[in-house]
Formats: structure tokens, sequence, C-alpha cells
């Protein structure tokens, strides 16, 4: 589903990935751990297709498409889906009629008729309840006052609304007490399926106590510099990052 | 070779002195007195220079074209009015500056055109008319008083709760260029309210010059709502001129887009103490349009409030001035004084001139004042697009989550909802939605 090739990303002349290689299949979760600074949210931000990153070499393939060409609404439209770390305030625009947007454009990509408000509604609602938020934050501005956990939710709640073949999830437990990390686990497991693939990007090794990845990879000055199986993310939480940094350089 | 403009200057003067020479002087006392003031005052007042600040940043070309002081026909063909979905209310008609249909109102409410004003709206008229609307250094206002062919008087009553009214300012059907001067004067006794919506009409090359002069009394309450949803050539100069007495409430909501030329000069005093007022105002311009707001708030007396609340878009080579001046006098304690602009550019070749101008003589005041102009929040349209809404309408969502605050505050729902489409089709037409930041 993903084949990342070589990847060379520089951001305002800098280069911060450096030749990474990823491949996830359907079916897969994969988690990728680092340090601050490895180059963890370049890699999601690259991928999403967000504008001041450049790819100077290598490629990201998804579904066989290469996503260089690919506007970000584009990217989304084929099913990719990049959970923020930092979920943008959008005073204005209430989350109902984003969420709509949001669902209808995917819709009419597909050559779907646009929902009705009705329907779309009890849709939203229903997708509220499983994930214990309060109906209310439908109506508010996107994200706007919402919680650290709250923001986490709703993207969760776009998320499940949108159905994505790729979820990435850039930090996801930042933020989230006990409770609300095992309502966005439970939320992100009941997407487990052998047609999708998760991607968690996440420094600590929690999230993955709750959603238990197939593939643990560490990246580390822009590149992966080992994988391993959910056993890696533990030996990761003993022993810290330093050791793999310095077998690295 | 290109005629100087203090020349096109003069010469605009000139020919209108020889029009209001021209004109036959009205048997109606209120308007023959209108006329012979505006004369003499046009007379004495300099049409403003290149270098006269308050129109620095509109330029008067336009309004000197030829044609533009012709005299309108009072028999020109009715315009087809648009629907306006949802609002409907006695209608105030006034064509080419003729008023040409008025309703009939309930006992309180007086609507008649000053030409046929007799026992109380008479007195009304020989009492306010030109009261409020000042000639000192206002040569627009003088001409429109000068060459006003007629005007319209809405009286309500001591008490009387007036309900909603229409007033529509419209060109005539295939307008030919003229110049119109429509005067509407506006009363609101003590104790009593109406809900006004102001329409301007009508896209010809055609010069609109308007007076609107409004009084509210004690207590009394006037919501007033201006919509001026057309743009192309139509050269629109509208002079607003309000009063508000004790414990009165002024509520203006606006919602504008620029023309050729379009210049709304608003003054509001508030006279004595307990008066409140609001104002709001989305405005969007597009194309090479203009839309230059002159607002001035006078706090007179103590204990009054204002607030105003002004979000503009500007895109591709738009123009949009607002000028916002709050004026304390020395004896308004206890005035508390808002005024938030907030300016979006939407290319880089728009321009947006926001000037805060604040007068305080008085030492017991709250007032804030502050202006923005920015760009679109690049991480809000990177989050919309990574949800699979496209750019276009990411940007339209983000400008519209921009004006809805002012857009919300309109006080009739009915118009509240004929609005936001409006501007959404204003924003969409041309192709100013997508980066036509060139």
């Amino acid at each position: 589903m993903l084949k990342i090739r070589n990847l060379h990303v520089a951001a305002e002349g800098e280069a911060i990935l450096k030749g990474l290689d990823l491949e996830v299949a359907a079916g897969e979760v994969h988690a990728i751990m680092g340090p601050n600074g490895s180059g963890k949210s370049t890699l999601a931000a690259v991928m999403a297709g967000r504008e001041g990153y450049e790819i100077t070499e290598g490629s990201i393939e998804f579904l066989g498409e290469d996503l260089a060409g690919l506007e970000p609404e584009e990217r989304a439209w084929r099913g990719l889906f990049l959970a923020f770390q930092y979920p943008v305030e959008i005073p204005g625009v209430t989350n109902l009629e984003f969420l709509r947007a949001s669902v209808d454009a995917h819709r009419a990509y597909r050559g779907e008729e646009a929902t009705s408000a009705v329907d779309f509604m009890k849709l939203a609602r229903a997708t509220s309840k499983q994930l214990r938020f309060d109906t209310d934050f439908l109506k508010r501005g996107v994200n706007e006052g919402f919680s650290g956990g709250e923001k986490k939710r709703n993207e969760l709640l776009q998320m499940l609304l949108l159905q994505p073949k790729l979820a990435l999830l850039d930090e996801t437990d930042s933020g989230l007490d006990i409770d609300a990390l095992q309502i966005v686990a439970d939320g992100v497991n009941t997407l487990r399926s052998p047609e999708r693939a998760i991607v968690m990007i996440t420094h600590y090794q929690r999230l993955l106590d709750h959603i238990v990845p197939d593939k643990v990879h560490v990246l580390s000055g822009g590149r992966i510099v080992r994988s391993g199986g959910k056993e890696l993310a533990l030996e990761l939480e003993r022993k810290g990052y330093g050791w793999l940094e310095e077998a690295a350089a | 070779m290109a005629v100087k403009l203090e020349d096109r200057i003069e010469d605009f003067a000139r020919r209108a002195r020889e029009q209001t020479a021209a004109l036959t002087a009205p048997s109606a006392p209120a308007l023959a007195t209108l006329r012979q003031r505006g004369t003499e005052a046009f007379a004495t007042t300099p049409l403003p220079g290149a270098k006269t600040e308050s129109w620095k940043y509109s330029r008067i070309g336009p309004l000197l074209e030829q044609g533009l002081l012709d005299r309108p026909r009072e028999d020109a063909p009715l315009p087809e009015v648009p629907a306006f979905a949802g609002f409907e209310a006695p209608r105030i008609l006034v064509v080419d500056g003729w008023p040409r249909q008025l309703p009939e109102m309930p006992a309180g409410i007086t609507i008649t055109r000053f030409s046929a004003a007799e026992g109380a709206g008479a007195e009304v008229l020989s009492r306010e008319l030109g009261s409020l609307a000042y000639l000192d250094g206002r040569p627009f206002v003088a001409l429109n008083g000068a060459l006003a062919e007629d005007g319209v008087l809405i009286h309500v009553a001591k008490n009387v709760q007036g309900g909603e009214l229409e007033l529509l300012l419209a060109q005539s059907l295939n307008a030919a260029p003229h110049g119109a001067h429509p005067r509407v004067l506006v009363v609101l006794e003590a104790g009593s309210s109406l809900s006004l919506v102001e329409r301007h009409l009508g896209q010809a090359q055609v010069f609109t010059n308007a007076v609107i002069e409004v009084r509210i009394g004690a207590a009394a309450h006037l919501a007033h709502m201006r919509l001026q949803l057309e743009a192309g050539a139509a050269r629109s100069l509208t002079a607003l001129d309000v009063a508000v007495a004790r414990d009165g409430r002024y509520d203006l909501q606006q919602a504008l887009l620029g023309s050729i030329f379009r210049r709304n000069e608003i003054r509001i005093h508030c006279t004595e103490p307990g008066a409140e007022v609001t104002v709001g105002g989305a405005t969007l311009t597009r194309d090479r349009n203009h839309l230059d707001t002159q607002m001035c708030l006078e706090h007179e007396a103590p204990h009054c409030t204002s607030n105003q609340v002004f979000r503009a878009l500007a895109g591709e080579r738009s123009k949009t001035v607002l000028n916002g001046r709050i004026h304390i006098h020395p004896n308004a304690q206890k005035t508390s004084a808002e005024l938030s602009s907030r300016n979006l550019l939407l290319s880089h070749d728009a321009e947006i001139d926001a000037k805060p101008e604040l007068e305080i003589y008085a030492d017991d005041v709250k007032c804030a004042h502050g202006a923005t102009i920015g760009r679109l929040d690049e991480k809000s349209l990177f989050y919309l697009r990574s949800r699979g809404v496209t750019e276009d309408a990411a940007r339209l969502m983000l400008s519209f989550a921009f004006l809805a605050g002012v857009v919300d505050a309109f006080p009739l729902e009915t118009v509240r909802d004929a609005v936001r489409p409006a501007l959404e089709a204003a924003f969409m037409a041309h192709g100013m939605a997508p980066g036509a930041a060139a």
C-alpha cells in the first residue's frame, strides 16, 4: 500500500529526512518511534502534502501512485488521512459544516451524491457517541476552545467518518490522559481491517500498549535505523534511544 | 492629452452650479429651504481635491464623467427588484432619486414625500430636515440638497412600534447616465421602534448621491440594515447622519460590496446620556472595485456606549478603505467605545487602508480600537485540504468564517439568511476564490 524509497526531504534548506525506506502493506499496523528532532513529524507532513517541504530525492508511492504530484486534497480522496499532532482551531466554521464538507468532498470524488443534512447529522451523532464525544462539539467552531484530548477525539471522529485506507497518526497520544487514550485507541482499533493500514508516529511506547503494532521502526537522524516486532518498542522504553543513535552514527 | 483633474473638478462644479440655477423653486416649503441652503453651500464649498485628507483614498474621478449630473426623469421605467428570500415588509421605492412608491401605513407611522407633506409631517420636516446632515465642508451633501427632486419622510410617533420597513434606493430600468440625489429623513419619536432594511440596487453608470438623516428619540430603537450587494458601474456616495437621544438605541448592520466607486460617510452622534450604538460591517471588494467607509462616532454625552465591528475581504485589484474615527467630547465621561477592524487580503494586488482615529477629551472613558490586516491562515487552509476539501472551497469557508460574526449580528433572520448567499455569490464570481493571488 505504501512504499517509501530512499526519501530525502529538506525544509527551509535543511536536510531532515536522509534516505528513509519504509513499506507498509494493507492490514498492517506500523509504529515509527524516535527521539525529538529525528524527522518523525516531517515524515507525516510530507506525506500529507504540507507546503514548505521539498522532496530532494526518492519517492513516496501510495496505492501505486507517486504522492509528489498530488495536492493535499487529492491525497485525502485516495484514502490517506493524517491525524494532526496539533489540530488547528477554526472559529466561524462549525465542526458539523467542516465534517460534512469533508465527507461530501470524498463522496464527490467517488462519483457519489452529497449526503442529506439529516442523514449526515445522524451519522455524525452516532460516530460521536461511539467516541463518547458530546454531540455539542458538532455545533462548535472546528476545535475552537477544545482541550488537547477533545482535539484528538475530533481527529478520530473525522477519521471514522472518512474511513481512510491509510491512517497516519502523528503523536496522537500526546496530551491524552489514560481514559482518553483508551477511547482513542478503541476507536483506532475499530479501523483495523485487512484492507486498511495504520502508521503511528510516536515518541513514547504507551500508545502501543493499546494499539498493538505488527512492526516497529526506529527513526533517527532522518533514516530508519532499526526495524523489528512489537518487542522492539519495549526495548526502547527500557534503554532509551541513545544506544541506537550511537550505533547509527 | 488627458485633462488635468483640477480642471475636471472645476468643470463639474460649474455644471452643477448651472444646473441648480436652472431648477424652478418647489412649492413645498421644506423642500424649498433644502434646495436653497444646498445651493448656497455648494457655491462656497470646494469639491475635494487631490490633497483633501478625508478623500485621500477615494479618487473622485469616476464621479466627474459627462452625464453624471444630468437630471433624472420622473417617469423612467421602474426596475425589476430582485427577490429577497424570506423578507417581506412594506416597501418604499426610490428610483433615480424620485420617490416612486410609498406604502400605506397604520396610524402612528407616517411615510410621505417631502413635496406632499402636510400637518404633523410638514412640521417634522421643517424642524428636522437638514438639522443632522450639516453642510460645512461637505460639498456633496450640499449638492444633494441643491438637486434633490423630492425626498421621503419616515416618521414613527411616540411609543409606536413600527415593525419592519424596506427602503429601496434603486436605478431605473436600463438607466442612462444621470445624477440621482435621494434624500431620506427618518424620525423616531420617544419610545418608538423600527426595523429598516435599506437596499441599494442598480449597476448602471449612474451617480447616486444619497443623504439619509436619522433622529432617534429618547428610549427609541432603530435597527438599520444596509445592503449594498450589487457591484458594477454604479457611482455611489451615501451620507448617513444619525443622532441618538437619551437611552436611545441605534443598531446599524451592513453587508457591502464595492463598485467602481462607493463611499459611505457615516456620522453617529450620541447626544444624550445612555445612548447605545452598535455598528457592524461585512464587506467584500473584488475586481478593481472600490469601497470607502468613513465612520465617525461622536460621543457628546456621558454614559454612552458604542461598539463597532468591521470585517473586510479584498480580492484581485480592489481597494477597501475604513476610516474609523471615535471622538469623545470633554463632558462625555463614562463613555465606552470600541472599534474592531479586521481585514483579509485575498490577493497580492488588493489594497486595504484601515485607519483608526481616536480623539479623546474626557479622562474617565473606556476606549478600545484595533485594526489588523492579514491573509488567510495557511495552517487552517492545509488542515481543511488534508480532509479532502478543495482549495477553492477551503478559501471560501475560511473567508466566510471571518465574516460570520458580523453577518450573524443582523437582527432579522430573514435578512441574515439572504445576506450570506449574496456575499458567497459575489465571492465566487469572477474567479476571485481560487488563488487569484497572482
